[in-house]
Formats: structure tokens, C-alpha cells, sequence
């Protein structure tokens, strides 16, 4: 696994924990997915690594080595912590999703993105509602809504301007077994909460 | 005589998580290892009863660790505690000889069930 969470207020144990944990929601994510499909889905490492800003764009065209355009929904989860997740998709998402879950394959534009808005709030649910089950604290969300279509991954944020100066990003990736389908799943603690994250973490090691 | 019960995964927030799991009356003596060569090394130095082991570890994961338990002829028993709850993970290692499989966070009652079904406590 990999992690970087030293230029952030957490330890060693914090990112090892973290780490851990995010593989659980990753794989009730995929669990959930491979029920929609009713295909094998394979798993990545975890990466979980502080950003700031203006290193946002450059980071995800890292983790998000996606060469094609991409199509990305975005999913703003709150409560005990808020932040915000996206899941980008590579150009054979839709297709592979609509052929696998039946759909017809000439799918017009208003039901393709109604096929990436479901699969994605799946996925970040079952993702971040396996992490906050671990450490016994409740989310809410959202609903997804279309980031971006069919655009290069740098050029995802172009235009925004953040309210942050850190974040804590995790990112998970999915494939399929015998499928070009890859889709990234990147979830961004908000700057406030990173506290609320150790201290959670924290706890739940002290119970062990 | 204590059962030896060796617990094999990369994160020791996992290896915790499951000692803390393990009936409190079985009579046990548990050692580590961080990934699948060290289980493998156990194995092969060390009289193992029961071998906890992940499948996603660095050096030899978990599915690796199993073929080279059976290409060794090494019998110790295996369960499975994976992250990856997908119905074909857990087909997958019971093919290559794991005799159970539980999903992280391991549940106590699921744990003690295989557990009883095998014959450890």
C-alpha cells in the first residue's frame, strides 16, 4: 500500500489503520459491484495521500492512469466527516456496464448518465459506509451528479477554485476480470475533519 | 497443549483486530507474520495448527502462499481473512486448500462456528 501522510497531522498509526480500513470499504465496494454485474471485480491497493490544491490536477492524472478521456460523477458525503468523492470511468465504462447489466447498448445520453450516476453511488456508499461502520460513526450524502463527460483526467478540476489548502485523498480502483472496464474511486477528506479522522481512529485502536 | 495458531497479514491493525476475535477460553499460543513468505517459513520451522492468512499482502500474497503450501506438501490448515468478500475469492482459496473463509472485520460468531466445525475448539 502506499502512503504519504507524513506533511499531514497523522501518524504512522493513523495512515496504517486508515489504510486497512480503506481496504474494507473497498472491498464491500467491490462486493457491491460484482452483484450489480455479476462479474468478477478486481481489486487495487489503497493509496492514500495528502493534496493540496494546486498538486490536485497532476495527482489524479497519477492515480487515474487512465489514458482515454474520462467520465467522472462526483458525491459529496457529510455528518460526522464531509468531503467529497468522485469515480472516474475509462471510455469502455458505459458500454461494458450497460452490456453487463442488460442495458441496451445504444443508450441515449440522458440514460447513460443515469447508468454512471447509479453504479457510482453504489460504490461510494458501500466505500465510505464500510469505513464509517469500522469506526462506528454515520455518514450522509448527497446525491451524484455528473462531473465531467468525455474530458482528459488533468482538466477534471479546470476552472475550480478550492476553499481548501489540504486534504487527506484515498483512491481505490476497480477492473474487470476479461473487461477494458476501469474505474477510479477518489474520496477527499475535507481540511476540518482530518482532526475528527485521527481522533476516530484513535478511539478505535484504543478498543483493541 | 496449546493450539499454535498463527496469524499472517501486512497490517497489524488486522492481526489485532483478529486476536481480538479469538475465543478468550481457547487455549492458544498465536505468532505473526507479515506477509506470505514469513507464514511460509513458520510453516516450515514451527509445528502451526491453524494458519490465519490474508490474501492481499506484499512479498507472497495470500493465493501464492496457498499454492506454495500445496506445492510443498505443508498440511497446515488454512482459513482466510480477506477484505475480498466476492463469492469467487472464497471459491477460489477453497480450491487451493483453504478450509474456510471469513471477511474482515471478522465476525466472532462466524470465527467460533468454523472454528467448531473443524474440530479446534
Amino acid at each position: 500500500m502506499i502512503s504519504r501522510c507524513e506533511n499531514l497531522s497523522m501518524t504512522p498509526d493513523h495512515c496504517e489503520a486508515l489504510q486497512e480500513i480503506t481496504n474494507i470499504g473497498m472491498g464491500r465496494a467491490a462486493f457491491a459491484l460484482s452483484r450489480i454485474l455479476g462479474t468478477y471485480v478486481k481489486l487495487s491497493m489503497p493509496n492514500i495521500q495528502p493534496v493540496v490544491p494546486d498538486e490536485l490536477p497532476g495527482l489524479m492524472t497519477k492515480l487515474i492512469d487512465i489514458n482515454s478521456d474520462i467520465t467522472a460523477i462526483n458525491q459529496a458525503f457529510f455528518g460526522h466527516w464531509h468531503g467529497e468523492a468522485i469515480v472516474a470511468y475509462n471510455e469502455h465504462g458505459c458500454s461494458e456496464l450497460a452490456e453487463l447489466m442488460g442495458y441496451p447498448q445504444d443508450l441515449n445520453n440522458d440514460s447513460e448518465a443515469e447508468l454512471f450516476l447509479d453504479v457510482s453511488n453504489v460504490l461510494v456508499g458501500a466505500c465510505l459506509n464500510g469505513i464509517a461502520d469500522i469506526l462506528s460513526i454515520q455518514l450522509s450524502y448527497s446525491a451524484p451528479a455528473m462531473l465531467a463527460k468525455s474530458i482528459a483526467v488533468k482538466d477534471i478540476f479546470a476552472g475550480t477554485h478550492f476553499q481548501w489548502s489540504q486534504s487527506l485523498l484515498l483512491e481505490v480502483n476497480f477492473g474487470l476480470e476479461g473487461r477494458q472496464f476501469k474505474s477510479h474511486l477518489v474520496i477527499m477528506f475535507a481540511e476540518e475533519s482530518l482532526q475528527t479522522l485521527c481522533d476516530d481512529i484513535d478511539q478505535f485502536i484504543a478498543q483493541l | 497443549m496449546a493450539t499454535k495458531v498463527l496469524i499472517a497479514d501486512d497490517s497489524t491493525l488486522s492481526r489485532k483486530m483478529l486476536i481480538k476475535a479469538l475465543p478468550e477460553s481457547w487455549d492458544i499460543n498465536v505468532c505473526e507474520a507479515a506477509n506470505g513468505n514469513e507464514a511460509l517459513e513458520k510453516c516450515k520451522s514451527e509445528s502451526i495448527d491453524l494458519m490465519f492468512l490474508d490474501l492481499s499482502m506484499p512479498v507472497m500474497n495470500g493465493y501464492e502462499t496457498l499454492e506454495a503450501l500445496r506445492e510443498q506438501n505443508i498440511q497446515t490448515p488454512v482459513i482466510i481473512v480477506s477484505a475480498d468478500i466476492q463469492t469467487k475469492t472464497a471459491e477460489r482459496v477453497k480450491s487451493l486448500g483453504a478450509i474456510g473463509f471469513l471477511k474482515k472485520p471478522v465476525e466472532m460468531s462466524l470465527l467460533l462456528d468454523l472454528l467448531k466445525e473443524n474440530g479446534f475448539i
